[in-house]
């Protein structure tokens, strides 16, 4: 398979683009810490 | 003692077409400075009153229609034909923008919004003939000549006021002080308008119900989004005394409460529990338009070739008292709160104010006739990729009620139709935050089927960076027994 | 894409080069995904923004594509994200962007 199945996070800089009605930025970076990624930048957008 | 549980005896909208003031809007001011051409591409797309006054949303905003009716009439609706063009706007009014500007230099009590003088002698007359504006009306504002009006302007140091898309400036807003960011011409504008739309909705409630008097409202409590302030303290506050003063309610104090676009709820539920803790017998409790917002989505829309719809400001009334056996209770028992640990996710946010009120009850889902939440208008925010607002947030509750048991998986799109209200409303933040549907839920519990209604309001203060949270709040209301 | 946002992910994406970079994006619909998704791959599709023609092609997943939610402990993702996903177009969102990456069709 594509190397895109094979992501790994360890030692990455993570860009978070959470959104209010999705996924918010906090909630993705509680569900991904303790992958070995840092978090580089992380922001939710409202659209309303 | 008499009974102090609070209900809500009076609710008000008003819609104000301004299109002049769009360029004003945070999207349109910060793309024409980047691109002056954009004015004109703006203008080419704005609507005339008869357009918005025809426009199926703002039937439904003012009462004229219900919501019922948007899941009846197909989009797009902004070129359809008016449905019931000779009758009056039970909830309130349509206020065109001359007034509008006219009134903003009338409560401008700092005399920095001039007026042309051919302008004023044409709007004062529209002011003294409309029943609504003409208590608003008790001093002359200050007036320019053409030549003085072009000279301030040349000198530059505030902003040009316009009606619609007429290039002939009819009056000037100076900047409060030279030396203050927080009293800039564009600052006053937006905290103005605020004001005289939340005034205007004040006066709605006299106007509509001759009970209630401007004297026996005791505390006002403005959800608005405003912030008034000066450089030591940018959001100082206190709007809702300036509101009260200006609409006439003389033995009146008030307060601001904020919380982003769901501050309309815990003001609903703080006006009613000083009603219900005998602190005042009435609390109006009121949101003023926001200038901000306008012009939001106009890039998309003047790219898709649509009217730009963001052309409204709108303001909500409510006045809340001590039970008269017969209107809608505010059941206080029933105020579900979003604490700390629920996190920012909406599902989490949702099973606190909305599910866990439930359980605290013992209510069933089916006890409920309609949940109401942000009743975005559709028509604006899907142009420009953000989806229907309103069906989204009914989703991702019978999501989340379904994930709690009280729905079945089966029963999420029955929930959605039965129990959601279609959007509608103006992308102003607090007051489509289920404030605007308050007049509808007035008449449906009084005159109408409702049985009970939860309202719900969600609020982003990720966007003020102080915290990666969100905030929510909810409150029941109920039919009189 | 917020102005501002595509600003500081230029930044970082000079900063650490694409390879250290991966964007997890949590948008609710197809709509928004795809603009986000081609604005930090193949720049502003809108020439508004820092990004406007300019090809990061970083690496981007939703959390709800399997790359991702592979890599999150089941009880952790059922927790935070399950209900997200059972109330969003979650599937379609998927499939969107898989579409997007197989060649922007």
């Amino acid at each position: 398979m594509t190397e895109k199945n094979h992501l790994d996070l360890k030692g990455k800089e993570l860009i978070i683009l959470g959104e209010r009605d999705g996924v918010p930025a906090h909630t993705i970076e509680q569900a991904v810490e303790g992958l070995g990624a840092k978090v580089a930048y992380s922001s939710t957008q409202c659209f309303v | 003692m008499s009974n102090l549980q609070p209900v809500i005896k009076a609710a008000s909208a008003i819609l104000i077409h301004s299109p002049g003031l769009v360029r004003y809007g945070s999207k349109p001011s910060r793309e024409i400075a980047a691109r002056p051409s954009r004015l004109q591409e703006l203008l080419g797309s704005l609507r005339t009153y008869e357009q918005a006054e025809n426009y199926l949303p703002n039937d439904v905003f003012l009462g004229k229609q219900s919501p019922q009716s948007l899941l009846e009439i197909a989009r797009p609706w902004f070129n359809q034909p008016a449905l019931k063009p000779n009758e009056a706007f039970p909830f309130g009014e349509l206020v065109e923008e001359e007034r509008f500007i006219a009134l903003l230099a009338v409560a401008d009590v700092f005399k920095h919004v001039h007026l042309l003088e051919r302008f004023w002698e044409d709007a004062k007359p529209r002011l003294d003939r409309s029943a609504l504006c003409r208590p608003l009306v008790r001093v002359d504002p200050p007036l320019l000549t053409r030549e003085q009006l072009r000279s301030e302007i040349e000198r530059g140091a505030g902003l040009p006021l316009y009606v619609g898309t007429d290039p002939e400036p009819v009056g000037w807003v100076r900047h409060g002080n030279a030396e203050d960011e927080s009293l800039t011409a564009h600052i006053l504008l937006e905290n103005l308008c605020c004001k005289v739309s939340a005034a205007l909705a004040v006066r709605e409630i006299f106007h509509q119900d001759g009970n209630l008097k401007p004297q026996d409202a005791h505390f006002v409590l403005s959800c608005s989004e405003e912030a008034v302030g000066d450089r030591y303290q940018r959001g100082g506050g206190n709007l809702a005394k300036a509101i009260a003063e200006f609409a006439g309610c003389d033995l009146a104090s008030g307060v601001d409460i904020k919380d982003f676009c769901a501050a309309p709820i815990p003001a609903m539920v703080m006006g009613a529990a000083m009603v219900q803790s005998g602190v005042v017998e009435n609390v109006l409790v009121v949101g003023g338009s926001s200038l901000p917002k306008l012009g939001m989505k106009f890039l998309y829309h003047v790219e898709k070739g649509i009217p730009v719809l963001e052309d409204m400001q709108a303001a909500v009334a409510v006045w809340i008292g001590r039970d008269d056996g017969l209107s809608p209770i505010i059941n206080l028992a029933s105020v579900g709160r979003h604490p700390v640990r629920s996190g920012a996710g909406v599902d989490q946010q949702l099973k606190a104010i909305v599910v866990e009120p439930l359980e605290r009850l013992s209510l069933d889902v089916a006890a409920v006739d309609k949940f109401v939440s942000e009743l975005h208008n559709p028509e604006i925010t899907i142009p420009a990729n953000g989806g229907d607002v309103a069906e989204r947030n009914y989703r991702m509750l019978a999501a989340v009620l379904a994930s709690c048991g009280k729905i079945g998986r089966g029963e999420i799109a029955e929930f959605i139709r039965k129990k959601g209200v279609p959007g509608y409303v103006p992308t102003q933040g607090h007051i489509a935050s289920a404030f605007a549907y308050v007049p509808h839920a007035l008449r449906g519990l009084t005159q109408g089927e409702l049985r009970r209604c939860v309202l719900f309001a969600r609020a982003s203060l990720f966007l003020g960076q102080m915290t990666q949270l969100s905030d929510g709040m909810s409150l029941l209301l109920e039919r009189h027994p | 894409m917020d102005l501002e946002v595509q600003g500081r992910v230029k930044e970082l994406a000079e900063q650490y080069g694409k390879d250290d970079l991966v964007v997890i994006l949590g948008a609710p619909n197809v709509d928004s995904c795809l603009v986000q998704f081609e604005t930090i791959t193949r720049g502003d599709p809108t020439y508004a923004g820092p990004l406007a023609g300019i090809e990061l092609g970083l690496r981007a997943f939703h959390i709800f594509e399997p790359e991702v939610k592979r890599l999150i402990d089941p009880g952790r993702y059922g927790e935070l994200i399950e209900t997200l996903e059972l109330g969003l177009e979650a599937e379609a969102i998927v499939k969107a962007l898989q579409e997007a990456r197989g060649g922007g069709k």
